[in-house]
């Protein structure tokens, strides 16, 4: 009698709960879904059938895997009509509620129409909204403008635009609470609209910048009193290249470029986090790459990327704040490590990432004549990436065991597969005499992370 | 955590959904949060133990729970292991999921998908 009453009451528990919650909650649910999937709640029940209109937010993703030809199921324009045919239903049907959030990530086979962008994007600022994502939009002809209207939406905070768009900025924008601005391989009608749009942008924090093509811009001037993060890409090779930047909050700067000369940075001591992926070539590199280090006195955390090889005998200015140092660069390329080490008496981190193992080998490692500073009592972690057994990889190796003393943990990445040797190695490193009792060696078979840097 | 509004909460005796399970659940919230916030992966296994251990039926409790105390932290960590959970998957999936069944007329499901389509294109069945 006992278990049939319980499996009475098991029946009545089962009966669904969700569907008891609010709208409003229900909707928040499905406000971390893609719209694809708010919108097929619809068939749930009679309940659930319009829950999908009231949703805060619209994410429009088509990734689905396509290829060139489609075979017996729908061909690429079938596909791609469905879904134009999608997003505008949805933007009929949807309750007039505010949208936070509207995003379209466009598969590589839809070339979008410019007065479907011009209607989807209307609706969105229509709608208050905070945060625009446009991503890989690709046309037929000519790149898309974006609307005039979105350079005065009051309600943007986020905007990024990524593929075929150019921006030719209104000089009426005002775009009061914009924060986060992405301008990721477009193009700009000409140098003053892109210095308008960051000007219309007074409270800006972060300035996203990829340019992968010629966009139209020789000079770039930022100078920006509120910026606080500065990531710029720059795969356009020109020698009349010039960016100067002015931006006293800024604590964040990323600069992957391929042309060093023609960075002016004044004003930016407040930096606090900078990463250097420099991958020129010619001869006044060094020389570019002081200038640039030179004005980061204040730099707690730094990355620098390079291909060329840094002599010694250089000055380097003290990094007194220098806290995490990382360094990324070919094999046998890290002459300059002696230097930093020397320059950053408060280094607690230090990572030597190798990018390959290539050779012509040749040692890069001369034994201080007095131990770093920071070896002595800051040094807390070593990561060494790829390493590769080398002579001089040893002697550096076994240099910072010895000398670092308050050292927790050194780990060693190994990058070349001789698993013979790699046994005999460690074997001999668990041998070296340690300065530090408490130093962990730690032999890791994966790379140390690196986390996308403006997601803070 | 605000205070008053958890007593308020034990001390309300129109609300139907206090049970000791579910003020065990949420009230050390705030301590687990403020130390796996920092550990996605540790927040990954949180997330799949919670829904080993928690019916759909308790997840909702929860989930009132939270958003009667106003914690928001808590309300988007459980809506949005209720959204990973139906993720991609089919609609019948769901409805089995939440335990509900389909109350339409017949044809008007099949209406709804059609006006839809791109919603139900290449969808995993479970």
């Amino acid at each position: 009698m006992a278990t049939e009453s319980n499996s009475e009451v098991e029946k009545c528990d089962e009966v669904d709960r969700i569907s008891d919650l609010p709208d409003s909650l229900l909707c928040h649910i499905l406000s971390f879904l893609q719209t694809k999937q708010t919108v097929a709640t619809t068939t749930l029940s009679t309940r659930w059938k319009p829950v999908w209109t009231m949703v805060p937010s619209l994410d429009f993703q088509d990734t689905a895997e396509r290829q060139q030809n489609q075979g017996d199921n729908h061909g690429n324009n079938d596909l791609n009509m469905m879904f134009t045919q999608f997003v505008c239903r949805v933007l009929a049907l949807r309750e007039p509620v505010p949208l936070k959030k509207f995003r379209l990530l466009l598969n590589p086979y839809y070339f979008i129409d410019p007065t479907h962008l011009h209607t989807w994007i209307s609706y969105a600022i229509g709608h208050h909204v905070e945060e625009i994502h446009l991503f890989r939009v690709r046309t037929r002809s000519q790149p898309l403008e974006l609307p005039p209207s979105l350079f005065s939406c009051k309600s943007l905070k986020t905007l990024m635009v990524h593929g075929e768009i150019i921006v030719n900025c209104p000089s009426s924008i005002h775009l009061p609470n914009l924060l986060c601005l992405g301008l990721l391989r477009i193009k700009y009608t000409n140098e003053e609209s892109f210095h308008r749009l960051l000007n219309g942008s007074p409270n800006l924090l972060k300035l996203i910048v990829w340019r992968y093509q010629q966009d139209n811009m020789i000079s770039f001037n930022i100078s920006h009193p509120t910026l606080r993060l500065f990531f710029f890409d720059n795969q356009v090779q020109d020698p009349r290249f010039r960016l100067e930047l002015n931006a006293p909050s800024l604590k964040h700067l990323l600069l992957w470029d391929r042309n060093c000369h023609g960075y002016l940075l004044h004003n930016v001591t407040n930096i606090i986090q900078a990463n250097m992926f420099n991958l020129c070539e010619h001869g006044n590199f060094c020389h570019c790459i002081l200038k640039l280090l030179s004005v980061l006195p204040n730099v707690q955390s730094l990355t620098l990327r390079y291909n060329k090889s840094l002599g010694p005998g250089f000055y380097l200015p003290m990094f007194n704040n220098l806290r995490s140092l990382q360094l990324k660069v070919k094999c046998c390329k890290w002459l300059i490590l002696l230097n930093l080490l020397q320059s950053a008496h408060n280094l607690e981190t230090l990572t030597l990432n190798k990018m390959d193992v290539e050779g012509p080998h040749e040692s890069c490692w001369i034994e201080p004549l007095q131990v770093p500073k920071c070896l002595e009592s800051r040094l807390q972690n070593f990561y060494f990436v790829r390493f590769s057994f080398l002579d001089h990889e040893l002697e550096l190796v076994k240099y910072i065991l010895k000398n670092a003393q308050v050292l927790k943990t050194m780990g060693i990445h190994n990058g070349v597969s001789n698993w013979e040797e790699e046994f005999l190695i460690r074997w001999e490193m668990l041998d070296f005499p340690r300065g530090s009792l408490t130093c962990q060696l730690e032999f890791l078979t994966v790379e140390p992370g690196w986390i996308c840097p403006w997601d803070r | 955590m605000k205070f008053c509004t958890v007593k308020q909460y034990f001390d309300d005796e129109n609300n139907n959904n206090v049970t000791n399970g579910i003020a065990t659940t949420v009230i050390p919230l705030p301590n687990k949060h403020l130390k796996i916030k920092a550990n996605n992966k540790e927040m990954e296994q949180y997330e799949q133990e919670l829904l080993r251990n928690v019916m759909p039926q308790e997840l909702t409790k929860l989930i009132l729970a939270a958003n009667y105390l106003n914690f928001k932290e808590a309300l988007d960590f459980f809506c949005r292991t209720v959204a990973n959970a139906i993720q991609n998957k089919s609609v019948d999936y769901v409805r089995k999921f939440f335990g509900l069944e389909s109350d339409f007329e017949p044809g008007e499901e099949e209406k709804l998908c059609k006006e839809f389509a791109w919603s139900f294109e290449g969808v995993d069945e479970d």
